[in-house]
């Protein structure tokens, strides 16, 4: 006897709660939309969030790609990649520009996006207020009436601690001059990408149970202070793989003398820059 | 009674991905891209749009009556609830559009539930991006322009008139015949 899933896993009922929740998250960009979250086969951490939304979505014809700190091939990417092959049958692709549907886990990919295009995001926590007021029904009314003051002392104590505003990934960012919103934990190099982005983006925590979203064109702003401007990381280094000094590069350590080697986090660009002989 | 679908899985995604586009870039007129037979009274857009999202949570208001041949339609082949009142509709139909001359009465949400508000999709007498309406907001690159035959210019400025309660609104879908055309509740739209 074999075992049947309905088409990418979830029942119709669940797809059609999670994609009305999808429209209202468009409409009010930047919003949290609460969702009745469904079990999924795989513990919560995972991509829970991002696996709801994706089924939602996916059809027949769509391209999945679907990448783990910018790589292909690590194993939560390369899981859930084989979940909807078998769930859903569709087209897999590592080719950025083919894809119609990516989902990812931190990264924004550094091949630029086409209007076509939605990313699907895994987000750990929704709340970019939950450390600075951890009472739901609190974050609720400070989102409510833009009481966003504290954001900003948690930003100046950074400052007045660190001399800079010590966040390398998840930096809030202003949606639409309303809502502050967690990109998700992509580094802050990725945060100018959201910015009048031509594609959509759609966030998805399953274990909070929230959707959020940013439609193209929209307003995504890095919140910052006038003498103490968001400012984006730099490296020394270009890429030792393909040679790219454009890209969010990671550290290796590849040996026990502590040599290190600077390569693209983004493992298809660096394959595509690399065979197109740029270097 | 018609069928629905023709698949339920394949066309209500079908339909999902078109409205999706067309939340996501207001004024981008979109096919629904299945073929639908609806009830006389009601366009394939709507009934397409209707079918797609509607189920036993969602109350539906309609100025078509709870016992029309439509709203059977619609209620047999999603189990919505009929909402008596316009402000205990998550979704509602307009098919009058002469009689359409404010949102006043839909949901706009709460503060914290601004979610929790009216989709209101009106019929038009049909929709082409050459008219005096000019849309500006999130979605937009520049601007867009809109036609929708049928709805008054008073109706609109209405509706420009609740802007200022964003995050609170109703979220409008015009449609005719196969398309449908979006203007959520963070569309700024000006009469030429």
């Amino acid at each position: 006897m074999s075992l049947q899933y309905n088409f990418a896993y979830l029942d119709e009922q669940s797809k059609k709660m999670i994609r009305r929740s999808i429209l209202k998250a468009m409409a009010i960009p930047g919003f949290q939309v609460p969702f009745g979250g469904r079990e999924m086969p795989l513990p919560y951490g995972w991509g829970t969030g991002g696996i709801q939304l994706t089924a939602s979505l996916l059809g027949k014809e769509d391209c999945l790609k679907v990448i783990d700190q910018g790589s292909d091939d690590t194993t939560n990417a390369v899981s859930i990649k084989d979940f909807f092959k078998k769930t859903a049958r569709i087209e897999i692709t590592e080719n950025t520009e083919d894809a119609t549907i990516i989902q990812t886990r931190h990264r924004i990919p550094e091949t630029p996006l086409t209007p076509q295009q939605i990313m699907v995001y895994q987000v750990p926590i929704p709340e970019p207020l939950q450390f600075i007021e951890p009472k739901r029904q609190e974050n609720a009314k400070m989102h409510a009436f833009s009481e966003y003051g504290t954001m900003y002392v948690k930003l100046y104590e950074d400052i007045a601690r660190h001399e800079r505003i010590a966040m390398a990934f998840d930096y809030p960012v202003h949606v639409n001059g309303r809502y502050i919103m967690s990109p998700s934990p992509i580094p802050k190099f990725d945060n100018p990408k959201l910015h009048q982005s031509c594609a959509m983006h759609i966030f998805g925590a399953g274990r909070e149970k929230r959707i959020y979203a940013v439609p193209p064109y929209t307003d995504v702003v890095s919140l910052d202070f006038e003498d103490y401007p968001f400012e984006l990381e730099e490296w020394d280094e270009s890429c030792a793989i393909c040679g790219s000094d454009q890209t969010f590069l990671d550290e290796i350590i590849t040996d026990d003398e502590g040599t290190r080697m600077f390569v693209c986090s983004d493992t298809e660009f660096c394959s595509r820059v690399r065979q197109k002989g740029k270097r | 009674m018609l069928k629905g679908f023709a698949s339920e899985v394949f066309d209500s995604q079908k339909v999902f991905r078109q409205l999706l586009a067309a939340m996501a870039n207001p004024g981008r007129i979109m096919d629904i891209g299945i073929d639908l037979e609806s009830p006389e009274f009601i366009h394939p857009a709507a009934g397409a749009i209707l079918l797609a999202l509607l189920d036993f949570e969602t109350p539906l208001w309609s100025d078509l009556e709870n016992d029309s041949k439509e709203i059977q339609w619609l209620r047999f082949h999603t189990g919505a609830p009929y909402a008596y009142a316009k402000r205990n509709a998550l979704f509602a139909l307009q098919t009058d559009y002469d009689a359409l001359e404010s949102v006043d009465q839909f949901n706009p949400g709460t503060l914290e539930a601004p979610h929790q508000s009216t989709t209101l999709i009106v019929h038009t007498r049909g929709v082409d991006n050459n008219g005096r309406i000019r849309l500006t907001g999130p979605g937009i690159q520049t601007d867009k322009f809109l036609k929708l035959k049928g709805i008054k210019e008073s109706f609109l400025h209405q509706r420009t008139q609740t802007l200022k309660d964003y995050p609170l609104g109703v979220d409008l879908i015009f449609v005719w015949d196969h398309y449908l055309v979006s203007i959520p509740r963070t569309t700024s739209v000006e009469i030429l």
